[in-house]
């Protein structure tokens, strides 16, 4: 009986510890994600408070007056912003598209077809992924002005389209796919062509998913790039386009939360949808790091 | 129609070591609407083969043909062969149903209608008619396996290969698929291509034999020929289950010595070997199922009892004497104590002596035996 | 059996497979598939890494590149002897050296707290990562609007500074770093969370049964096991951080007198306002020159020691 009361304490003693250590663990993880959350309810809470308010100076966490005058001013009365919006997701979605029909051919290529030299390709496009892209603006600024792609979504897509990310994810999942769903193909009569969409391609979905996912998000995120080869409102993405509206309307604070919340929602929508999409995204890309 | 003929097939491929020799000089017939087995262990070229038979593999040197067709420049799609893979290679995101038509829809000219209806005879052959609606990956392996089967069939090849098809199966459905594949080859009489590590199953389903070691062909023949007359050492070890008892003896005046035991043999068995062997060194060979427990006979053998194995109908006995160990086969209601001294005689028809150096049978019936290219065998 | 016309009327080469051996077949319809790709690549990223080179030893001449003159090494002496590149240098490498260690911090305590079971985690994963998908103008802007007049932080922290931070040579540099932890810790948590989840649960048992404590369990377990991950959010980290741009841009526009100017920063300066287009490319050159430095370096000191 001594050992079964000792057993007990010693449990009793466990849980007490595990108590206090549930507490201090959902203290912790509920206190950073509110210091995390700060910065989006200041935005939301600036862009509703009105000039008046914001004017006296001052500090709220809930402002006393609420108005949506500037979010009925950009949804309704200002086209800009939605030119910007339609200028982004151009430009994201044809991204997205290039990069996915030939970053997968080109892996189709090295690894389901038998030709020499592609070892030696896939060495060089390997050995690029070592070149950060910023490194390279001068000189690929000066071939897109010689291209006479100056102030084209192209400025912007091409560069991007040639990134070895995609290439190298896709050639690591396609290997993987065995080799005898090919070689049935190929009995059945697959010429390459269908075998690279109608096995392949239906294979690859999730990775062509997730891929997809990024390349849009990046693409839509783009900031430095696109502000060098853009020099026409008309033609700004997003994240450019709200920086000028910040320099116009420095003393209005409202005015520009506004304008950064309208310019984050589309991607927050799309995070929202495809959370867990996303996130496994992150964790491909890093197993093959 | 579907005859195959293999010509001096070779196949090598280039690695760090060197040109690696996958296939040597392989030649062989198959006849029309024959079964035949090609077994070897792993790495013996019996896959490669295959493959280059399928178009999978290009060939190094040599010829192919299909009835009368060269098919070395042929793509696979139009060689009119079906393969079988070991793991079945079913298209994952695709129906049994879109499994099986696709390679119709692809390579004839048949109308839905038509390859509709012959994917559902050939289903309903197979037992799957009512899983034609079902992904792969919803099946049981017994399952695929048919799919993968049925997806041959539904071709109606000229030949169909097999790879190892039934090796990711239990025992006991590997045992029911293979009287199953026999059943379905014997109403189709399709000229087919086994490949398997199995002897059992090619000693139990084919016409014919190949027995392939190191990219060359060792023997060709029926099973029973290869079982009972095997070339060399290496066919006698090979087929046959447990394998041979081998033992290294000499052959002095008509009587065998091993390391631990002396056995006289007829003189006209000691005639043949003495006329074709070409050293002293000698091994013999003999199956468990032939030894012969007799306690009263004249010349016998004696060894110790180690282990009893039961299996049902039959037991086996491990026996030992000094260095030397036993495999004998007796009735299963034989009974036998641990430890006993067991007598047997080996029947002198049974007997096997090998060339120690060259592990070439010395005493084969030269008549019944195939010839060893293979390009002179007729079924 | 009966129906043989399907198949074996076909058993002829198509013309294409007389016309080309198969090894040629390969190549071509291989090439084929390789080709747009190539060609973007040449192009666009291939193409200027050859320019960028060339163009680093000439005075170059933006619009009428034919007048540049080829000057040897001279971009880079000069940039070994250039004040504003140094500074530049120094502190883009005070942003890293600040940034990466805590983005590796705050991100392992994210992934390692949110491995436990807890109501709302997926909640609290939202929260943690959405900040990624944030695009660096909002990131920045946001942050600034935090520390300039009547903002969450000069609120609270106003104390410790006079006047705006962002204004300040002392607090600047590390409200960026603070804004860019923000931005991007989700990222690398999302990575090592998935690392965390894959350590195999029994060990801990096996540990526990052991007697080991949390930290033991930590140290000798969860670590090793995480190695991997951790190695490449300290190698993406840095890489990607060096490359810092849109904060200092957006939220101290370099300053207070050059004080977060970074690399990238200078770059673009000399490459789209003063339009000094070849010294510009010497300094990209560098940049990548440091790079692959980094990551070599990086492999060796933290990811060499196993092997």
């Amino acid at each position: 009986m001594s050992n079964a009361d000792a057993t007990q304490s010693v449990t009793e003693r466990l849980t007490d510890r595990d108590t206090l250590y549930r507490i201090g663990l959902y203290a912790v993880m509920y206190g950073l994600a509110v210091v995390f959350f700060v910065p989006y309810w200041r935005m939301f809470q600036l862009s509703v408070t009105p000039i008046a308010v914001l004017s006296q100076g001052g500090f709220n966490w809930i402002p006393p007056e609420i108005t949506f005058a500037v979010w009925q001013r950009y949804l309704i009365e200002e086209p800009i912003i939605y030119q910007w919006a339609f200028n982004t997701l151009t430009i994201a979605s044809i991204t997205t598209a290039i990069v996915l029909l030939v970053d997968s051919m080109i892996a189709f290529s090295i690894t389901r077809l038998e030709w020499p030299g592609r070892g030696l390709i896939l060495g060089i496009i390997m050995a690029s992924f070592m070149i950060p892209g910023y490194v390279n603006i001068i000189p690929l600024y000066t071939l897109i002005n010689d291209l006479g792609l100056m102030n084209s979504y192209w400025a912007i897509i091409l560069p991007f389209a040639a990134g070895p990310l995609g290439v190298f994810l896709l050639v690591q999942f396609f290997r993987d796919i065995p080799e005898e769903l090919e070689e049935a193909a190929r009995l059945d009569g697959f010429s390459s062509l269908r075998i690279y969409a109608r096995i392949i391609l239906p294979l690859s979905t999730p990775i062509l998913t997730a891929l997809g996912l990024f390349v849009f998000i990046w693409s839509w995120n783009q900031f430095l790039w696109p502000l060098i080869v853009l020099n026409d409102d008309a033609l700004y993405t997003l994240p450019v386009g709200v920086v000028t509206l910040r320099d116009v309307n420095a003393l209005a604070p409202n005015v520009i939360m506004t304008s950064l919340a309208l310019a984050s929602l589309p991607l927050f929508i799309v995070f929202l949808l495809f959370q867990d999409k996303l996130i496994s995204s992150v964790q491909m890309q890093a197993g093959t790091g | 129609m579907g005859r195959i003929t293999i010509d001096n097939v070779r196949k090598e491929y280039d690695s760090d070591a060197g040109t690696i020799r996958a296939v040597d000089d392989v030649s062989l017939n198959v006849q029309d609407g024959e079964f035949l087995t090609i077994v070897g262990p792993s790495g013996s070229g019996k896959s490669t083969l295959l493959r280059m038979i399928a178009g999978l593999e290009d060939i190094t040197g040599g010829e192919i043909r299909i009835d009368d067709t060269v098919v070395n420049n042929i793509a696979p799609q139009n060689r009119g062969v079906a393969m079988v893979f070991q793991n079945y290679a079913l298209y994952p995101h695709m129906s049994v149903r879109q499994n099986m038509s696709y390679g119709l829809k692809l390579t004839t000219d048949l109308g839905d209608d038509e390859i509709r209806r012959r994917v559902e005879d050939t289903a309903e052959m197979m037992g799957i008619g009512d899983l034609l609606d079902k992904k792969p990956n919803n099946l049981s392996g017994g399952q695929q396996q048919r799919v993968a089967t049925g997806r041959a069939i539904v071709r109606q090849p000229d030949v169909f290969l097999f790879d190892e098809p039934l090796s990711n199966l239990d025992a006991k459905l590997r045992l029911h698929m293979r009287t199953e594949l026999q059943r379905i080859q014997e109403e189709l009489e399709t000229t087919s291509v086994y490949v398997t590590h199995d002897q059992t199953e090619a000693m139990t389903m084919s016409d014919r034999i190949v027995i392939l070691n190191d990219g060359t062909i060792q023997q060709v023949g029926t099973p029973a020929e290869v079982y009972a007359d095997p070339v060399n050492k290496f066919v006698a070890d090979f087929i046959g289950s447990p394998s041979m008892n081998f033992f290294d003896v000499s052959l002095d005046d008509g009587v065998l010595y091993g390391d631990d035991f002396e056995y006289a043999i007829p003189s006209d068995l000691a005639n043949v070997v003495r006329q074709n062997a070409r050293s002293d060194d000698l091994v013999l060979g003999i199956r468990p199922e032939h030894v012969t427990v007799d306690t009263d006979g004249a010349d016998t053998v004696a060894a110790t009892l180690d282990v009893l194995e039961h299996e049902g109908s039959d037991n086996y006995l491990y026996l030992s004497e000094g260095d030397t160990e036993w495999t004998v086969r007796v009735d299963g209601n034989t009974r036998f104590e641990w430890g006993e001294t067991v007598e047997f005689s080996l029947p002198p028809e049974h007997l096997h002596v090998f060339d120690a150096e060259t592990g070439e049978n010395l005493v084969v019936d030269e008549g019944v035996t195939a010839d060893v290219d293979g390009s002179s065998v007729t079924a | 059996m009966s129906n043989v016309e399907a198949t074996t009327d076909n058993r002829t080469a198509s013309r294409w497979e007389q016309l080309f051996d198969r090894s040629t077949r390969e190549l071509l319809v291989g090439l084929l598939f390789a080709a747009p790709y190539l060609v973007l690549f040449s192009v666009f990223l291939l193409y200027p890494l050859l320019k960028g080179l060339y163009m680093s030893l000439h005075e170059w001449n933006f619009l009428e590149p034919s007048k540049s003159t080829y000057v040897g090494l001279e971009n880079y002496a000069r940039l070994l002897e250039d004040p504003a590149f140094w500074n530049a240098l120094w502190n883009t490498l005070e942003f890293v050296g600040m940034t990466v260690p805590l983005i590796v911090g705050v991100s392992l305590v994210l992934a390692l707290g949110l491995n436990k079971e807890l109501k709302g985690s997926r909640l609290l994963q939202f929260v943690y990562f959405s900040p990624y998908v944030l695009t660096v103008s909002v990131v920045g802007i946001v942050w600034a609007q935090m520390f300039a007049q009547g903002g969450v932080g000069t609120q609270y922290f106003g104390w410790l500074f006079s006047g705006s931070p962002l204004n300040s040579k002392f607090w600047a540099m590390p409200v960026i770093v603070v804004t860019t932890v923000w931005w991007q810790a989700g990222f690398y948590f999302a990575v090592l969370l998935a690392a965390r989840q894959n350590v195999p649960e029994r060990l801990y048992e096996a540990a526990r049964l052991d007697g080991a404590g949390p930290w033991r369990m930590f140290r000798d377990i969860t670590l090793p096991h995480m190695k991997n991950a951790l190695l490449f959010v300290v190698i993406a980290s840095t890489i990607f951080q060096f490359q810092v741009f849109g904060q200092p841009y957006l939220m101290t526009k370099g300053g207070p007198v050059g004080n977060t100017e970074t690399l990238v920063y200078y770059l673009y300066e000399l490459g789209f306002q003063t339009r000094e287009l070849g010294f510009g490319a010497a300094v990209g050159y560098t940049l990548l020159l440091i790079l692959v430095g980094v990551s070599v370096l990086n492999y060796v000191l933290v990811g060499g020691n196993d092997e």
